[in-house]
């Protein structure tokens, strides 16, 4: 067949001088699930608002049904048949869904009252016919993010959508929602739909599509069926480079007396208000130089366990002890005094301030151990200096000492918490989720500095839902269901199904696993 | 250096446009009312300035907007709504002019020393009650301070009215303090509070305090991300009662400049609204103490020229309640428009 259902021949884009997008060509055949891939800042998010009638390409041309088309503006590609869902929900709150999916364009009574009913049985229909498991008359606040994002699918197919932009979806879901969305999105192509599937993550990438695009430096520089690539050859178009993916050496870790105890848990019990077991009597013990890395399905008590070693949430049974010392009840202050460091895992939340300057941001907490204040005052050119030396080393781009970190991206972002905790020399460093949202080149650094952390005989504590990070990072690996710590084995002694299979069978597994 | 001034001119570039076309805006307005367009202007932009006299009762009236309003942006720097500058203002004030006519007969610098020193502590009293209840008890600090205003108003009603009261004079009007307590006046100015000065100086103060401290930086990153605060080792409860002790004791600080130096008693209705004007003054500033100075003599010179404007021409001085509310209006738009110019680059 000739007519490529959407064909985009040499688009490019400038933002005044800077080149956002400049040669990119893409083919979707018919109902395909095609993934366009690229890091952060290759020119995605242009290309899709380019098709969305967002923003005007400079050169190039758009093919729709072998038609050339041009797409002045959202309504234009709507009537085209092209649905966009963006990564920031465009949902009312306060509304019902069946009122967000018709909003803007409400079925009428007489032309003046909105006919709900209609716009009911309308949207039990749709979700009835893409099996979506939804109420058209649930309201959207009570919704889960994972929902939303259904209705928000709908209210492009209420379109009658035919070709759908996804725009990385799934970073803001939990695994399991990701799961459920790629299932949608096999769905949606089996009834005929053609979905543009924007992401860095490859391994969704893999999954669910049949055809990759890969975009560096806003050039199409890849385009092959994706049975007939590996994720690594992947990670190898978007980055330009070999990603040696950074691995712990088996024998890294340090033995003798250089093994001591840093930090341990006895018995770490942390109550719900409910009097639900948060932390379910967790024991554990990280030695220097160790990495020890919590496995486990996001909700399992990663983050009670992460907070309740930086001081953050208190325990109700049990100790917390840092180099033998009893700190069950100190301050956070008083433990990083002590040589605590935490990289939190919403850096957005807690780990930055970010209408502050990135030197603010790096300087907090650092001002008396880098002497950047004398007498409780500030001595502002050498807290920039400061900032700017730690810019240079963690590579930090689009960054100066004055720069509002909010204005940075996620990668950059967590670079600066990484320079604010490493300058700490931290004895104790707590890691949660550190890459995630981050590109595959910006997750290699990260990797790397955490490596280079326990290379230096800091113990680290690593928490992640992505299984292939504990893997290749930790010494020990403990796995946590339902707030317990259902099993502590050796990395080198276990396998990824191994594991997977203690993560969802909670204690039953690990023992089933242990026999 | 010069980064610094481009900076400066950077963030008061989109103030200094509303003003000015707010003034222009205002101008139209008197041109479809007034007879006399360009005199009531002049009256009311200039007259200020015509006399001694005049300037002098300027520098008083900028004087409280400027020192609540710097309180304001230490308990909003913190993320505290804090709405009680009114109550705080009151308190200092009564809690002064009490201190002053009990000891009358002691040594005057020491009376008016110890009415500095009460009322400041009466204002961070003020402040401090809300602020504890919020991080105590999680009670919501704009209905307390709020609140706060009108006990504060009835306390010093209650004082002024029973013990205070000066029996020969009309109206909840204290008795005087003794003229030997009385703070001086600004030199060649008589009978302008040395307030004024004294409010200058303390804002650079608190830009230093905030900008310039670990303190400061600790304030301002609580009130921006209470979270993130906590997890880098800040106790944001603790930031937030410093502030609003501070933010209380600066107004409490302004009701004592204008008993000792201005009314030298209490007047019951001394005060016009300064606490909630200064709210306005503060937000117009964006929370910039150095900014407060500036929209601190620009509300003054408004109430202070719309009493000669009404008097001297036949504009009503309700004009200046239209001009504020255009000024916050514009400075609005103004937010709206750099937000947006941010998503274009």
């Amino acid at each position: 067949m000739d007519g490529a259902r959407l064909k985009l021949t040499g688009i490019a884009k400038s933002f005044g001088p800077k080149a956002a997008i400049r040669r990119i060509d893409l083919d979707v055949a018919g109902a395909e699930v095609h993934a366009v891939c690229g890091e952060n800042g290759a020119g995605k998010s242009t290309l899709m608002n380019i098709l969305a009638g967002v923003l005007q390409p400079d050169a190039g041309t758009i093919e729709i049904d072998g038609r050339a088309v041009a797409i002045p503006d959202p309504h234009a590609a709507a009537r085209l048949g092209v649905g966009m869902v963006h990564q920031h929900f465009t949902l009312v709150p306060s509304l019902s869904v069946s009122e967000n999916i018709y909003l803007g364009r409400q079925i009428k009574r007489f032309g003046i009252f909105t006919d709900r009913r209609a716009m009911d049985a309308r949207a039990r229909e749709l979700i009835d016919r893409y099996d979506f498991a939804l109420d058209p008359k649930a309201i959207v606040s009570d919704l889960s993010v994972g929902q939303r994002q259904r209705v928000e699918i709908l209210k492009a197919l209420a379109f009658d959508a035919r070709i759908l932009i996804l725009d990385e979806p799934t970073a803001v879901l939990t695994p399991r929602e990701v799961d459920e969305l790629l299932a949608v999105m096999s769905r949606l192509r089996e009834r005929g739909a053609s979905i543009l599937f924007i992401t860095h993550k490859l391994r969704e990438a893999k999954s669910v599509s049949q055809t990759v695009t890969v975009i560096r430096d806003g050039v199409s520089v890849l385009r092959m069926a994706t049975a007939g690539v590996s994720e690594s050859d992947i990670s190898r178009a978007m980055v330009g480079r070999d990603i040696a993916a950074p691995l712990r050496a088996a024998d890294a870790a340090p033995s003798g007396a250089a093994f001591k105890p840093v930090l341990a848990l006895e018995n770490a019990t942390m109550l719900s208000a409910a009097g639900r077991r948060r932390l379910d009597d967790v024991s554990l013990v990280v030695h220097a130089g160790e990495i020890f890395g919590v496995a486990g399905v996001d909700g399992n008590g990663q983050t009670e366990l992460a907070e309740a070693v930086a001081g953050l949430l208190a325990i109700q049974g049990g100790r917390i002890e840092l180099e033998g010392d009893d700190i069950t009840s100190l301050s956070p202050a008083a433990r990083r005094q002590r040589g605590l460091g935490f990289i939190p895992e919403d850096r957005m939340d807690r780990g930055l301030g970010l209408s502050m300057s990135v030197a603010e941001n790096i300087a907090a907490g650092n001002y008396q151990r880098a002497a950047l204040s004398g007498g409780g005052l500030i001595a502002i050119a050498r807290r920039d200096a400061f900032a700017d030396e730690r810019i240079r080393r963690f590579d930090i781009r689009g960054a100066n000492a004055a720069t509002p970190v909010g204005d940075l991206s996620g990668g950059n972002m967590q670079k600066v918490v990484l320079a604010r905790e490493f300058e700490r020399a931290p004895k104790l460093l707590i890691v949660a989720q550190p890459t995630r949202g981050l590109d595959v080149g910006a997750s290699e650094f990260v990797h790397c500095q955490i490596l280079a952390a326990a290379e230096r005989g800091c113990a680290i504590l690593l928490i992640s839902s992505e299984l292939s990070e504990i893997l290749a990072l930790s010494d020990r690996i403990g796995v946590m269901s339902q707030g317990a710590m259902v099993g502590v084995v050796e990395r080198a002694a276990v396998s990824e199904a191994e594991i997977g299979m203690m993560m969802s069978g909670g204690r039953a597994g690990a023992a089933a696993m242990a026999s | 250096m010069i980064a610094t001034f481009l900076g400066l001119w950077r963030s008061a570039r989109g103030s200094l446009g509303a003003i000015v076309v707010t003034l222009v805006i205002g101008f139209g307005l008197v041109v479809l009312v007034s007879d006399d367009p360009v005199e009531s202007y002049r009256q009311l932009l200039f007259a200020s300035f015509a006399s001694k006299a005049n300037f002098v009762l300027y520098l008083n009236r900028a004087t409280p907007l400027i020192l609540i309003g710097l309180g304001i942006v230490f308990a909003f720097r913190a993320g505290v709504f804090n709405v009680g500058g009114e109550g705080q203002l009151y308190m200092g004030a009564i809690t002064c002019a009490a201190i002053g006519i009990f000891l009358a007969g002691w040594p005057g610098v020491l009376v008016a020393a110890l009415c500095l020193i009460g009322a400041v502590l009466a204002g961070a009293l003020w402040g401090f009650w809300p602020a504890f209840l919020k991080t105590g008890l999680g009670v919501d600090e704009v209905v307390t301070t709020l609140m706060g205003n009108f006990v504060a108003l009835l306390i010093a009603n209650f004082m002024v009215t029973h013990a205070l009261r000066d029996a020969t004079a009309y109206g909840a009007t204290s008795l005087m303090l003794p003229q030997d307590s009385w703070l001086p006046s600004i030199p060649g100015l008589p009978n302008a509070t040395i307030g004024f000065p004294v409010a200058l100086v303390t804002a650079a103060v608190a830009w230093t305090v905030l900008f310039r401290t670990e303190w400061g930086a600790n304030l301002r990153a609580a009130g921006i991300n209470a979270r993130f605060a906590e997890t880098i080792g800040i106790r944001p409860k603790r930031e937030i009662i410093r502030a609003m002790i501070v933010s209380g004791a600066l107004a409490g600080l302004a009701g004592a400049f204008y008993v000792l130096g201005v009314g030298h008693r209490f007047e019951q209705n001394f005060s016009p609204g300064f606490g909630l004007m200064a709210l306005t003054v503060a937000l117009l500033a964006r929370l910039n103490p150095f900014g407060v100075v500036a929209t601190g003599l620009f509300y003054a010179l408004m109430l202070n020229g719309a009493a000669y404007m009404q008097i001297e021409t036949d504009m009503p001085r309700s004009l200046v309640n239209l001009l504020t509310g255009l000024l916050v209006l514009l400075m609005t738009v103004d937010v709206r428009r750099r937000g947006r110019a941010r998503v274009a680059a």
